[in-house]
């Protein structure tokens, strides 16, 4: 915990401070490989539409095939597939894949998309994702870097007046990207790649054996495998692109159910290869160890309030030392158990925004919910593994108990028909 | 327990009376525009004079509504010269030709219709013209931008950006922050450079070089494989060709294989890994002899030097500094975390980044056919008859000289 408690701190430290790197976006524009953008869709029928009309109008050439979107209908029973048809047969830069039988997660999508890819950067959206026109022009400015493997972007989300969960988790995008990400990419540490609004190499996809059909964090774990295997991940701030929320406590509790069962199958996974790589300094091998263990965090929490209950009913009567541990646990709780506070508390001054910082003492009740998710999704994530190695071993494709609760989403940003409009803010 | 949910109430109040509910502001139309500034104010100017009645010929002063509120607009309706000594505190609006003698000084924009020359020792707040000729010692507090052509003569100052839709000429030395073009050339045109391909043509894989490889690849160093190979052949195969064929081959399993002293090029000494076949990881300093060439990538950890004429496939990637040398070749891009020096008739065929000082010296080309740039986040320095494609961007500065 002080572990996590002091690379908070230099995360927002480096980030109000330190010396900011800018991801080669200076000749952003200027180096322009080809591109294969693939958006995996299942039952997107409310948000098809826009993303592709997004990335038909995307500020990229397009001649001779530099330029091509894998639009993947994995298994929908909506009209999805009637979306991407429509859009495929206008433009010869889009093709369209049909799985019927598909729907087996995210990774199985990839897996199909990347096979059709045939251009050098992959990039990835989410359907019901809305980037700018040139987003794909700042994504792939670092890979003129060899070093580079990977690329993420920042998420915001564009529902943020739907509920009291959607403005949350809008402060909460907000610190994990304008400066955890941020700051990770400043230290040379490890961004994380997140599965969406970001891409990879064809060629490391290829050799470090294409994405992972087992895990739920298809993201996460191709982060991890980049990073030992010396490539490096890129943060571009300013590749900006809206999502759309969560809107209800039952759709957050089953994103956040998928995410941590999949970042921790990656910690069982990938933590002895961290340890062992020979390219990685001391540091980033520990920051990279934290950044698996990151969904431990809240069960550690737990589990230290329930040690304290036992120890104060049960243990010795040292008052003062039971005073000096209060005085420490409130210090770490202000910026070590709670340093994630903070980062959004910053992220919102580093973003010049306004009152929504007044709602940053209601994360809280997010902040116990995931302890009591996370809990949860840690014995989930043991069985997963478990079942994972056996059916690995048995030669089986895709493990069964891997189940991916899909997020429904409901295209609600559209603007008199336009799908590039902004909703208004209400003027001071 | 009071002072505990006091902390609420703020948050209460935004939700009960949400003041700022919205996502964060983004324009999902914006591109990115090297132009922009010079784009930007003449949209204004141009919905500022649809609303505003104006005359066709002569010339007036109005009073128009910018973005930065009601502020004075000459408009001359045909070519304009301004003698010696002009001052004009406003923005300036000309249909024709404008041409300026010396020692002015215009504090607004100025958007010149057609071309425009300006004397010497001018100073001026920004320009825009068809095609733009900036005469001496012109001081422009912020961004000179030309449709088509845009020349620039010794020893002027530009605080902004330096634009033009075709070619920017720098005559001499200059002291700038930005430039963007798909050509920019500092000083003298250059000879047109040998060809590109000539020097780094790919070999011809056959079955009988590949049993070669696969034979000898565990006995024998890669440049013993890459020595047989030219005398099988008659061409020369730079040993990381080599190491690229064996990962195609299968015989190097591992993403990241750390390569043993005969797989290592003799002149690196440190540790050495290899990433999917095609990328070098050099463990320290890497001095590059004469006449080498590399396939593939190369990262190294520490400082690259290289001597002349040597010849990269891929692209480069140094945390300490560079210095190529005379003639060097790159068909891809470098980037380093310290100073890069390239020195004379060194060729890159896309991009050049460095975190500190980046030095460009005569006979160097950098760029090919939209893709191309320079970048420092410090100095640039550029010694005349050079040529880039794209953008050359200095966080400190860019500064040309007859030599640095």
């Amino acid at each position: 915990m002080s572990a996590y408690t002091l690379r908070h701190y230099l995360f927002y430290w480096n980030r109000l401070f330190g010396r900011q790197r800018n991801s080669l976006q200076d000749l952003a524009g200027y180096y322009l490989p080809s591109v294969s953008i693939i958006v995996p869709m299942h039952d997107e029928e409310a948000v098809a539409d826009t993303i592709l009309e997004l990335l038909v109008t995307m500020d990229y050439p397009k001649d001779n095939g530099w330029y091509e979107v894998i639009a993947v209908n994995d298994g929908s029973k909506d009209r999805t597939g009637i979306f991407i048809d429509t859009y495929a047969e206008r433009y010869p830069f889009i093709k369209a894949i049909h799985r019927p039988d598909g729907g087996r997660g995210k990774s199985d999508a990839l897996r199909v998309g990347t096979e059709a890819a045939n251009n050098e950067i992959i990039l990835v959206f989410d359907a019901d994702y809305q980037p700018t026109r040139a987003c794909i022009k700042r994504l792939v400015a670092p890979f003129r870097d060899p070093e580079f493997g990977m690329v993420m972007g920042r998420v915001m989300p564009i529902n943020t007046n739907q509920s009291l969960m959607t403005r949350m988790l809008d402060l909460e995008r907000s610190g994990g990207y304008q400066v955890d990400q941020q700051a990770r990419y400043n230290l040379s540490l490890v961004p994380q790649y997140g599965g969406t609004v970001g891409g990879i190499r064809r060629q490391v996809l290829q050799t470090l054996g294409g994405w992972d059909v087992y895990t739920l964090a298809e993201d996460t774990d191709m982060t991890m495998r980049c990073y030992y295997n010396g490539w490096r991940i890129a943060y571009v701030n300013v590749a900006e692109c809206y999502e759309e929320s969560v809107l209800s406590w039952k759709e957050r509790r089953a994103q956040l159910t998928r995410w941590a069962v999949g970042h921790n199958q990656c910690l069982l996974s990938h933590s002895g290869a961290v340890i062992k790589s020979p390219v990685l300094s001391w540091f980033q091998k520990i920051d990279g160890l934290l950044l698996l263990g990151v969904y431990l965090v809240p069960v550690l929490m737990l589990l230290g309030l329930v040690l304290s209950i036992i120890i104060y009913f049960f243990g010795a009567y040292w008052w003062w030392l039971l005073f000096a541990a209060l005085v420490f646990t409130l210090a770490y709780n202000n910026i070590g158990n709670f340093a994630s506070f903070n980062e959004v508390g910053i992220s919102v001054v580093l973003d010049k925004r306004g009152r929504v910082i007044w709602l940053l003492p209601w994360s809280l009740f997010n902040f116990f919910a995931n302890v009591w998710l996370c809990t949860g999704a840690l014995i989930k994530s043991l069985i997963v593994h478990g079942n994972n190695v056996t059916s690995k071993a048995n030669g089986e494709t895709v493990n069964g108990s891997v189940k991916w609760d899909k997020t429904v989403k409901k295209g609600i940003h559209k603007h008199n028909g336009k799908v590039t409009k902004l909703p208004k803010q209400k003027d001071d | 327990m009071f002072l505990g949910l006091l902390c609420f109430v703020p948050g209460l109040i935004e939700l009960l009376r949400a003041r700022d509910p919205g996502p964060l502001s983004v324009d999902l139309d914006r591109d990115i525009d090297e132009r922009y500034f010079s784009r930007a104010f003449r949209q204004y100017l141009n919905r500022a004079l649809a609303l505003t009645p104006i005359k066709s010929s002569g010339t007036e002063e109005i009073a128009v509504s910018m973005n930065r509120g009601l502020e004075r607009l000459k408009v001359v309706n045909e070519d304009l010269h301004l003698a010696s000594e002009t001052h004009y505190k406003h923005s300036l609006l000309i249909r024709g030709n404008l041409t300026t003698e010396n020692n002015c000084r215009l504090e607004g924009e100025i958007c010149v219709e057609q071309t425009c020359i300006t004397g010497k020792n001018n100073n001026i707040l920004a320009l825009y013209g068809r095609e733009v000729h900036l005469g001496e010692n012109n001081i422009v507090k912020g961004w000179v931008d030309a449709e088509e052509i845009l020349e620039i003569e010794p020893n002027c100052t530009i605080g902004s950006r330096v634009t033009a839709g075709q070619r920017i000429s720098l005559k001499g030395d200059a002291d700038l922050k930005a430039l963007a073009a798909p050509v920019i050339v500092i000083g003298d045109d250059i000879e047109p450079t040998r060809p590109f391909e000539d020097r780094l043509a790919p070999p011809q894989w056959s079955a009988d070089l590949d049993r070669l490889v696969i034979t000898n690849f565990d006995t024998q160093t890669i440049e013993e494989i890459g020595a047989y190979i030219e005398r099988s052949v008659g061409k020369s195969i730079p040993y990381s060709n080599v190491l690229r064929r064996a990962n195609q081959l299968g015989l190097i399993e591992k993403p990241l294989i750390l390569l043993n002293e005969k797989q290592r090029p003799h002149f690196i000494k440190d540790k050495t890994w290899l990433q999917a076949g095609d990328t070098i990881r050099v463990k320290g300093d890497v001095n590059i002899p004469t006449g080498e060439r590399i396939a593939g990538n190369l990262i190294v950890e520490g400082n690259l030097s290289t001597e002349p004429a040597v010849a990269f496939e891929g692209g480069v990637h140094v945390n300490g500094s560079v210095d190529l040398g005379a003639g060097a070749v790159l068909a891809k891009s470098l980037v380093a975390r310290g100073n890069i020096t390239l020195n004379e008739g060194c060729i890159i065929e896309q991009c050049c980044d460095a975190d500190g000082d980046l030095y460009v010296k005569s006979g160097t080309r950098v760029g090919n056919s939209g893709t191309g740039g320079l970048s420092s986040r410090k100095t640039v320095f550029i010694e005349r008859n050079t040529l880039i494609k794209g953008k050359i961007y200095g966080e400190n500065a860019v500064k040309t000289a007859q030599k640095i």
